[in-house]
């Protein structure tokens, strides 16, 4: 008889524990209340608010992880230059900018123009079609990213010219807005561009708390999607699934301006040899594979970098942490916090996930973070298109950006830029530029009253 | 009761033997962190890049010189104006913040090391007659500024005479140092008030900047400026600019390796840092970090003080340059980058936790 009360009394106490559990955790997501605001990346948070506020490795490191993340810093800082080199060699033969550091400027955005050593920007081509493995058709004699950047001697594979129109706009309470909108041009192509060619601009994204984003549950993502919009609220957000060119397998996208990679080692080795033009045991291949300019490349069968070296990097861009919020406390940013939900700009901008575990990062693991993403490419409407697709993401839509630390940009950069290509000067101009599914929240913050707008700008500063 | 009572006084001495030891201890400066800020600005900031840019124009017109007349008198002078230039940039980056960093000035005339293949194509041309500025300027980084210039006016080892400048080096010598002096000339403008006016984003820290939104945001970021440099400089790690080249036993791994003037560099980069705590530039001085300290913390001071005196002492005994210290002197690298680090620690820590506690607006 004591045994099976103490099986039953066993019993209960299992479910009540489950069930308080499941209550917290669903009061968690939920609710605040519980825990301090201020920490964007859980156990992966820095307070900094200066311009190396991007920079910093994650807490609790081992001495060993932290050498490997000052060494992936050194060379993501390194100017590279051309092969044979004692040092650093690989660079092109053509490229965007030669070093990391370049684009990414205090690991946060650069500048976007073309052809200078600030230049962010670059551009991806393709012709329409698709490659072998569902991704965009690469343009024959060019691949699929421009490169307008070349080693002395060397054709560069094309210039870029951008011109903006300013264009104004009116808030329905009189003030005026101006938004630039930019043409791209190619000029001066080594050979000529094929017919029908599309092309895509981009700018070097932030690359802080990608550790965080890379745990965050494949479950959780796939928990944000309504592709048809079954809930009615006008979002349609979709996962893209797209090729891991060295796995060999298709995987969710989570990194790139339209979720176009799946796993930070792709993006780390594809922005070395795309951008650089440095081959890797990721991205073997010369990025002017199949151009005449390959001539240029005294040494194609061995990658530029050795293996630790990108590994080094990469661990780099995982490890880096994400900046603390400021004034959680003002009344004019939790208003703003407040409106920010109200208008829906939280449904694609989601501000709190959970990570999975991270065996080897325990700041990574489990952590409760407030990255503003929900990871999902959404119909951004025909203002902001590409009209070139890539993989599942089409020519209108774009991959909702992460807005932690979007509020230091101007301390990291000097001057922020923002959205893909850094059309927009200051963030009124990048919520103005939203359309397509954001086009219900633009209008409502567009009504909203001008002390209203300023508590949503000033929520957004703090982030 | 008698023993409470003795007991509550000699708690009450103590506290108050405290308290006075502690204020007799501090400095009675009554410099205010308006003041350090200002004179931050006036008395360092301001002049050392009003001085960068005028040895810019130097440097040019010495380049100019020797383009003209290329005789040993006048490559002597181009190298005398080259080290010149490079003293008061490399005492500007001990506080390397704002414009300087924002705009990529720092790596458009002081990347190294240089692109040694590019070099070779370059000055192999036969088109460098067209060699321009602008031309220059369109070139990676491993290709402008410094140390390219460096390469042309020593030569690869170090050897290079009046006779052996080519025509092509001529031309590309005079574009690199035209570039150099627009380059110095622009961090000046964007400090100044006829220019981009940083300089307003630092003096009304807490007070309308949009760059710094307190004192206490300007100040930490003029601490982590100085904190920065003492770390580059000697931090025993990856991208230490002592240690990589110590540690790899490759004096082919250095700064300014064809001139030979990396421990100058490195001395001149703690001394700029050292010029903003005392706020001590060109014999003059004003209201520094180092007093507002000494007033609160006097013991904070005088460790600061007395760690860079160490640290830039430990730098003169090398008594060789780099390249050859590398091999020769390795205690004496040592001890100038543990001196180094003690001071890096203390500036990253005590002085941070410092202004955090007594700056708050």
């Amino acid at each position: 008889m004591k045994k099976k009360a103490y099986v039953i009394g066993c019993t209960m106490l299992l479910i009540m524990c489950c069930v308080m559990c499941r209550k917290a955790n669903n009061a968690a997501i939920n609710n605040d209340d519980n825990f301090d605001p201020r920490l964007s990346g859980g156990a992966a948070t820095v307070f900094d608010i200066g311009a190396g506020s991007f920079s910093n490795p994650i807490p609790g490191l081992s001495d060993w992880d932290m050498h490997i993340h000052q060494l992936g810093d050194q060379v993501f800082s390194q100017t590279f230059v051309a092969a044979p080199a004692p040092f650093y060699g690989g660079l092109g033969p053509v490229f965007n900018n030669t070093a990391c550091t370049n684009c990414h400027h205090n690991d946060g955005i650069g500048v976007p123009n073309f052809g200078s050593s600030v230049s962010s920007l670059l551009i991806r081509l393709s012709v329409p079609g698709a490659d072998e493995h569902g991704g965009p058709n690469p343009v024959p004699g060019f691949g699929g990213q421009l490169q307008n950047m070349a080693l002395f001697g060397v054709p560069k594979e094309a210039d870029v010219n951008i011109a903006y129109a300013e264009q104004s706009f009116t808030f329905p309470d009189g003030e005026t807005a101006s938004l630039r909108n930019p043409t791209y041009t190619l000029l001066n192509s080594y050979i000529a561009l094929p017919a029908g060619v599309m092309t895509s601009p981009r700018m070097g994204p932030s690359i802080f708390g990608l550790g965080l984003l890379e745990d965050v549950p494949e479950a959780t993502i796939q928990s944000f999607t309504d592709p048809n919009d079954a809930n009615g609220d006008g979002i349609r957000g979709r996962t893209n699934y797209v090729y891991n060119p060295y796995t060999k397998k298709t995987g969710l996208g989570r990194f790139g301006v339209k979720a176009n990679t799946s796993t930070l080692q792709v993006q780390v080795a594809t922005a070395f040899q795309q951008d650089m033009g440095i081959t890797s045991y990721v991205q073997p291949k010369e990025s002017v594979d199949g151009q005449m300019q390959i001539k240029y490349v005294p040494d194609t069968t061995n990658p530029n970098i050795a293996d630790t070296i990108l590994n080094a990097v990469v661990f780099y861009v995982r490890t880096l942490s994400v900046p603390a919020r400021r004034n959680v406390t003002d009344p004019q940013v939790q208003r703003g916090e407040t409106l920010f939900t109200q208008i829906q700009c939280a449904t694609c901008h989601i501000p709190t996930m959970y990570t999975g575990t991270d065996v080897a990062l325990p700041a990574l693991s489990n952590q409760r973070i407030h990255p503003y993403t929900d990871l999902l490419v959404h119909d951004m409407g025909a203002a902001l298109a590409d009209g070139r697709p890539d993989y599942q993401a089409t020519g209108n839509d774009w991959r909702t950006s992460p807005l932690w630390g979007v509020g230091l940009l101007e301390k990291t950069n000097g001057v922020p830029y923002y959205l893909h290509d850094g059309r927009a000067r200051t963030l009124t101009e990048a919520i103005l530029w939203h359309g397509g599914e954001a086009q219900n929240s633009k209008t409502q913050f567009t009504k909203l009253s001008k002390a209203d707008r300023n508590a949503v700008l000033a929520f957004l500063g703090s982030l | 009761m008698k023993k409470i009572v003795l007991s509550i006084l000699a708690v009450t001495t103590l506290f108050a033997v405290s308290c006075k030891k502690s204020s007799n201890n501090n400095s009675t400066s009554n410099v205010t962190e308006q003041d350090v800020i200002n004179d931050f600005v006036n008395k360092i900031a301001l002049p050392q890049y009003q001085a960068l840019a005028e040895k810019g124009i130097a440097l040019n017109a010495a380049i100019a010189t020797l383009n003209t007349t290329t005789n040993a008198t006048n490559l002597a002078a181009a190298q005398s104006a080259w080290r010149d230039t490079r003293t008061c940039w490399e005492q500007c980056e001990g506080f390397l913040f704002g414009p300087v960093e924002d705009n990529n000035y720092d790596p458009n005339m002081d990347t190294w090391p240089v692109d040694y293949h590019q070099l070779d194509s370059l000055l192999a041309s036969t088109t460098m007659t067209t060699f321009t500025v602008n031309y220059v300027q369109s070139l990676n980084t491993t290709l402008r500024g410094f140390h390219p210039l460096e390469f042309i006016l020593w030569g690869q080892q170090g050897t290079a005479t009046a006779a052996s400048i080519t025509a092509n080096e001529k031309q590309y010598m005079l574009a690199l140092s035209a570039d150099v002096q627009g380059i110095t000339d622009s961090l000046n403008t964007s400090w100044a008030t006829t220019g981009g006016n940083f300089q307003m984003q630092v003096l009304q820290a807490g007070g309308g900047s949009t760059r710094f939104t307190s004192k206490q945001a300007v100040l930490l970021a003029i601490v982590g400026a100085m904190s920065d440099i003492c770390d580059e400089v000697g931090r025993q790690g990856t991208d230490g600019k002592i240690y990589d080249p110590y540690i790899a036993h490759d004096s082919t791994k250095t700064e300014s390796p064809f001139s030979h003037n990396s421990m100058i560099d490195f001395k001149n980069n703690i001394m700029g840092a050292q010029n903003v705590y005392l706020c001590k530039y060109n014999g003059q001085t004003g209201s520094s970090l180092s007093a507002f300290v000494a007033a609160r913390n006097l013991s904070l001071d005088n460790n600061i003080k007395a760690q860079f005196t160490a640290a830039i002492g430990a730098l003169d005994n090398v008594s060789v340059n780099f390249e050859t210290a590398i091999y020769t002197q390795r205690t004496q690298l040592l001890a100038a980058m543990n001196a180094l680090n003690t001071l890096q620690a203390t500036l990253d820590g005590n002085l941070k936790t410092f202004i955090t506690t007594y700056v708050k607006d």
